[in-house]
């Protein structure tokens, strides 16, 4: 049991599992964590999905979670995990999950409160008959099978060029938005099934769509660079690849079971079965996880054209004239391979981040120009009644975590546990008297994701602030929201 | 309820008992879609066009047969927004399902909508005969 599993304090907000607690273990665990929000971690089993991440061959240096962890599949949320390549190192669906490069991008508006404030409701309303959200709806992008594929070929570029969006939205978003060697023939029959239809949807569950204000910035010229001040109003998206990646996380995990005894690879859970990257399963996984991440990205940048399409409309103006500029879009479920220096020697490693966000240094080559001299912007939804974060990457986090922090708060309380406190009382209600409006398709969703649910992301934030992973760059608070 | 639903942090698990195979597979169908609709609209359906749904295949033991029938209902629903009203096994051994049904198409705004199933996982998935039939656990991602 999680209780049983021994942490040693390295500092303040580092823990550590040694590597000698479990026999198999390659890697000590690491947890980026406080000593106030070390029971909650307690509650659920997510500590020994650490232990059993540590098993996988090739991992470098640590299996890593930060303080938004929580129970996941094989991997917990929050998780990180390096696997050297040249060394057997795997690459795990379970280490990415089924919402492949689930991910969140912010906007930013010439707009400040007062423009907004008083129209709330009716903006929020707008968006939400216009941006399609919930179980079983479909989007107005239908795609035939040839576009499908060049989208999981292409990502946001593709869709860039059929006019959602601004070839620039690809320079602020991760990887622009496309990952070379995805390739569509990986992918089932069945996943362009799910798939077709759901371009520009929003999904349901933890997704939504937030008009925000920007109510606090920590680095004033770092803001500025990112576009961001205080008062202004801002927009937040998440959401991931849809059917379209859920059905290639599925068919993948056959596949890498299967690889399990090919390759004599002991796994503690299967849900963690993987196979070597150099392998044929390892590659095939691999192609077409990048096409569920590149389709992501083109639904990331589909939403961000019908709320670009809604406030334009909604203001009398145009986008372009109320400076809606994507800040950045960034992935938290992802494999990626990415350079890094282990024990002095640079090395080409397979990253996994389940539930972790990228946070790069400033000098990265990867970031654009804009961004080089401040580091990477690292977006940080919290939940619907308190805050959100807008962070910059660190070079802290490139010698320890490969460029990682935590992704959102993390969950705090089970679904059924947030109906149950729910009864009794509107969540909705309660929001909208602190000045939070809510649109969704029911009001169990919204009990769901009630804030309760929720840790508090100030001080998930506060924890990656205090390890050197992220700098505090502005803070926002919801006006509105909608899910599915 | 025929099965139980039980706690997981971000997600939604159900726990089946049946005294039979086919009593466990038809439970587990009905826990599916009452997590994602109001299934019991759907079983007097009045002016919807009833769709026929067969099913066959065969997996190597009864784990990876109920894990695969989970994973058509929810293809079936997810890809095809198809909830399966009337479900006639033809064939059901623990490698085989044989199943010929009928199914109504799930239409947004009309029918209500609860949790979008992304996934049926492998987490403390489990599925075992009992002195007094069969029981299983699955955790399905929302």
């Amino acid at each position: 049991m999680a209780g049983s599993i021994p942490l040693i304090r390295i500092d303040d907000v580092r823990w550590e599992i040694p590597v000698s607690f479990r026999k198999g273990m390659r890697v000590p665990g690491r947890i980026f964590c406080d000593e106030k929000n070390l029971p909650k971690i307690h509650t659920d089993q997510s500590l020994e999905q650490v232990v059993n991440v540590a098993f996988l061959p090739g991992i470098v240096n640590y299996a890593m979670a930060m303080p938004d962890i929580h129970w996941g599949y094989g991997f917990p949320i929050g998780g990180v995990a390096a696997m050297d390549p040249d060394e057997g190192g795997v690459v795990s669906p379970g280490g990415v999950g089924y919402d492949i490069n689930c991910g969140v991008r912010m906007l930013r508006t010439n707009l400040t409160e007062p423009d907004i404030r008083p129209r709330i409701k009716e903006l929020v309303g707008a968006l939400f008959s216009r941006i399609p959200c919930g179980v079983g709806e479909s989007g107005d992008i239908k795609l035939n099978r040839k576009e499908i594929r060049q989208v999981a070929r292409e990502g946001s570029s593709w869709v860039i060029k059929q006019g959602f969006g601004e070839a620039h939205d690809l320079d602020h978003t991760e990887a622009g938005g496309c990952l070379e060697g995805a390739d569509p023939q990986t992918v089932s029959e069945r996943a362009y099934e799910r798939g077709n239809d759901q371009l520009g949807t929003l999904g349901s569950g933890n997704h939504f769509l937030e008009v925000q204000v920007v109510d606090r910035i920590f680095e004033p010229e770092t803001a500025a660079c990112f576009g961001v001040a205080e008062g202004q109003i801002t927009i937040m998206i998440h959401s991931g690849s849809r059917g379209f990646g859920y059905q290639i996380c599925e068919d993948s995990l056959g596949m890498t079971r299967r690889a399990l005894s090919k390759y004599g690879i002991h796994v503690p859970d299967i849900q963690l079965s993987c196979a070597p990257v150099h392998s044929s399963e390892g590659k095939q996984y691999l192609a077409a996880m990048r096409c569920a991440a590149n389709f992501a990205w083109a639904n990331r940048q589909c939403l961000t054209h019908l709320v670009r399409e809604v406030f334009g409309a909604f203001l009398g103006k145009s986008p372009k004239d109320l400076g809606m500029d994507l800040v950045y879009d960034v992935s938290h479920n992802i494999a990626k391979f990415e350079r890094f220096a282990v024990n002095g020697k640079e090395k080409m490693l397979c990253v996994h981040r389940k539930g972790a966000t990228r946070a790069y240094a400033p000098g990265c080559e990867e970031l654009p120009e804009a961004y080089r001299t401040t580091g990477q912007p690292v977006i940080i939804p919290g939940d619907m009644g308190r805050n959100s974060y807008l962070l910059a990457g660190t070079q802290q986090a490139m010698d320890e975590t490969f460029g990682s922090c935590c992704h959102g708060a993390g969950r705090a309380m089970s679904r059924t546990a947030a109906l149950k406190a729910a009864r009794g009382h509107s969540v909705r209600k309660e929001l909208e008297e602190r000045g939070i409006f809510v649109m969704a398709r029911g009001e169990r969703g919204i009990a769901e994701e009630q804030p309760a649910a929720y840790k508090d992301v100030n001080e998930v934030v506060d924890i990656v602030s205090r390890a050197g992973l992220a700098r505090k760059v502005a803070r926002m608070r919801p006006l509105g929201v909608i899910k599915g | 309820m025929p099965y139980e639903i039980f706690e997981h942090t971000a997600d939604i698990g159900l726990r089946l008992e049946a005294g039979n195979l086919e009593g466990l597979f038809r439970d587990a169908a009905s826990g599916f879609f009452e997590l994602s609709t109001d299934y019991a609209a759907f079983k007097n359906p009045s002016g919807e066009t009833i769709q026929p749904v067969e099913m066959n295949f065969q997996e190597e033991n009864a784990e990876e047969l109920f894990m695969r029938w989970l994973q058509e209902l929810l293809f079936f629903f997810s890809a095809r927004r198809l909830v399966m009203v009337d479900i006639r096994f033809i064939t059901l051994t623990p490698l085989m399902l044989k199943m010929k049904g009928s199914a109504v198409r799930f239409i947004p705004h009309k029918h209500a909508a609860r949790y979008e199933i992304k996934a049926v996982t492998h987490h403390r998935f489990r599925v075992a005969r009992t002195k007094s039939g069969w029981e299983a656990e699955v955790v399905f991602d929302v």
